[in-house]
């Protein structure tokens, strides 16, 4: 060491430390958790059979715990199959597709270094309509429960990497391109799916249904759909956590990140096909559910700020948490009938986003 | 902790355009390098592929005889810091998140922060002049604050080799002679500093090795006061220069464009 004294940029200053205007985490699952749980609990309570609580927490009872333990506990068969059959498989399908695609949408918004960032925008939604309508015009949708889904997942990932493998040159794939590919790819998609309903001559029932599923909705969900979606969707939130460092550095640019040691293009690679995964599972049991992607994670940046690390698990809960309840609200809004999930989402999340927008815009000029 | 970058025939042929052409270039440690041009001469392009971030058409480059391209890239990271001309991020991260980024090459993959991550990062903020704005929203800060957030991420990593794309870019004199004081210290304390700059003027001061560059070749190499010559400053940026004797005992540079063949920039002045 030569005999230099520290170097420095320092000049004396007199401004403050600012606040950083973020809430703290504990502060967010504090109010977020408690939601979800109620949400949850109301999911499975609330019906067209109003259900006693300590009906619930009986079959809950009887289903998850040993035999031995709920040995004096006494359940009517129509009680445990409201419960245990059909409302318990919905609320559990609406918190994964909750937590999937706003974990889709966060990443996206962060690979494309931009608010607006959706999966729907690199094919994948498209996609799995696509898929979807196949399946619902062919026939197959009445043969098989797992029919429909899987079509769903195979034909997003298909679009996937139709749209990757054009947008990619050389071993890199420009994420303009990447986003310019995807929309135009899914602009075809949405076409061919129009044109396929159109020239089919499909049955009044048919045509509801996959206008019913285009719109989203979660009724009649059932085990099956829980076991689609709950793997995949677990594998795909369990990668994103693992990328959440890699994601904070591509947000600073790739060149950036690529010289603190990030293998860019590998990374790219990853979270698109983890968005897909997340994204293709979601919407193989719930049909499309917009505004998810979009407004949870968007409001959770603004409340906790950008770094992944709290950023993709706090989007994962308050995405389950705000499904729950604007599937409970579209159940419950005008019974026997069911408002569609879509619906819900978008008439809860627009005015939202738009109270979080004003009041971000505000907080910027004062 | 020292290291020797090398460049050899360093070529860039990119959309059939020869962006860099057989450069080689020596940067060794305590040595302050700043490499010099027009608009368009390769300046950045040489720091990118000496960064190992961009592919090279031909050529090699070597961090101490190994060659940059075999090497892990974490284990690059660790010991070279690239700053990239363009810093611009619309994301609200603080200014501590931003630097503590430098550390990621640092970090296990999946690894807290720790104690020594958290000095280093509090030694950058220092030295940047960024303590008292480390809490802010990088959004809401200067061109020339932001400059100094990620030259605070570049020096977290505490590197060997130290790449700066333009750093006095956005700042105001006092940081921009600040900044270039501690490329200097970092330099004499051993560290392998280079900067590309069209600061040609504080290049003369400041810099201990200055590379020419010209149409993505080497013009000249050397000690500024022979690379710097009138003539050849002539040649390359098409201006006049006058060397003065400053009291202090130096000298300085004063540019002016030749009166006789006035430029684009000075006709359209005068319509």
């Amino acid at each position: 060491m030569t005999g230099v004294s520290a170097p420095s940029l320092a000049v004396p200053r007199t401004r403050e430390p600012a606040a950083q205007g973020r809430l703290a985490p504990a502060v967010f699952y504090a109010v977020v958790t408690p939601l979800l749980l109620a949400g949850a609990i109301a999911g499975v309570v609330v019906g067209s059979t109003q259900l006693d609580w300590s009906v619930v927490v009986d079959v809950l009872a009887v289903k998850t715990l040993p035999a031995s333990w709920t040995v004096g506990i006494s359940v009517t068969r129509a009680d445990e199959a409201i419960v245990w059959l059909i409302r318990f498989p919905r609320v559990l399908v609406a918190a994964c597709v909750g937590a999937a695609l706003a974990t889709a949408g966060a990443m996206m918004q962060s690979l494309f270094r931009n608010p607006l960032g959706e999966p729907t925008l690199i094919g994948v939604g498209p996609g799995a309509v696509f898929g979807a309508v196949v399946v619902f015009v062919s026939g197959w949708s009445s043969t098989s429960l797992v029919a429909l889904p899987l079509a769903a997942i195979a034909s997003a990932f298909l679009a996937l990497l139709f749209v990757y493998g054009i947008a990619t040159r050389g071993g890199t794939t420009p994420v303009s391109t990447l986003l310019l590919a995807g929309i135009a790819v899914g602009s075809f998609l949405t076409a061919l799916s129009s044109l396929l309903l159109s020239i089919n001559i499909v049955t009044w029932q048919v045509t509801q249904e996959i206008v019913f599923w285009m719109m989203g909705g979660l009724d009649s969900r059932t085990w099956a759909h829980v076991w689609l979606s709950a793997p995949f969707i677990a594998i795909g939130l369990v990668v994103a956590l693992l990328q959440s460092r890699v994601l904070d550095l591509l947000l600073l640019g790739e060149e950036h990140a690529a010289a603190m040691g990030v293998d860019v293009e590998a990374s790219k690679r990853v979270l698109v096909a983890t968005s897909a995964l997340l994204t293709g599972a979601s919407v193989a049991v719930a049909g499309l559910v917009g505004f998810v992607g979009l407004v949870v994670p968007h409001a959770v940046r603004l409340m906790l700020g950008p770094v992944h690390r709290i950023l993709l698990p706090a989007s994962a809960v308050g995405g389950a948490a705000f499904l729950i309840l604007c599937d409970l609200a579209a159940r419950t809004a005008r019974p026997p009938a069911e408002v569609r999930l879509g619906v819900v989402t978008a008439l809860c999340g627009a005015p939202f986003f738009l109270w979080l927008l004003v009041r971000q815009l505000r907080e910027a000029h004062e | 902790m020292s290291a020797v970058l090398n460049g050899r025939d360093l070529t860039v042929v990119r959309h059939g355009c020869r962006i860099l052409d057989e450069v080689t270039v020596t940067l060794t440690p305590g040595v302050l390098t700043a490499i010099i041009g027009p608009n368009g001469s390769g300046k950045s392009t040489l720091l990118r592929v000496l960064a190992g971030v961009w592919p090279l058409t031909n050529g090699v480059v070597t961090l101490d005889g190994e060659s940059l391209l075999q090497m892990p890239r974490r284990e690059v990271a660790r010991r070279l810091s690239f700053l990239p001309q363009e810093t611009r991020c619309d994301f609200a991260f603080t200014v501590e998140e931003i630097v503590a980024m430098g550390r990621h090459p640092h970090r296990g993959r999946f690894a807290a922060e720790n104690v020594h991550d958290r000095e280093a990062v509090h030694q950058a903020l220092t030295t940047c002049d960024l303590l008292h704005l480390r809490k802010r929203n990088i959004t809401r800060l200067s061109g020339g604050e932001r400059q100094r957030v990620a030259l605070g991420r570049c020096l977290a990593a505490q590197p060997d080799v130290l790449l700066l794309d333009e750093p006095t870019a956005h700042l105001d004199l006092e940081h921009t002679l600040s900044l270039l004081k501690l490329c200097r210290a970092l330099a004499i304390r051993g560290t392998t500093v280079v900067l590309a700059t069209h600061d040609v003027g504080n290049v003369a001061r400041f810099a201990t090795q200055v590379v020419l560059l010209h149409g993505g070749r080497v013009v000249a190499s050397g000690l500024p006061a022979s690379v710097l010559t009138p003539a050849r400053l002539r040649t390359v940026f098409l201006v006049d220069t006058q060397i003065v004797s400053t009291p202090d005992g130096n000298s300085a540079l004063i540019f002016d464009v030749p009166s006789a063949a006035p430029g684009a920039l000075a006709q359209g002045a005068h319509r």
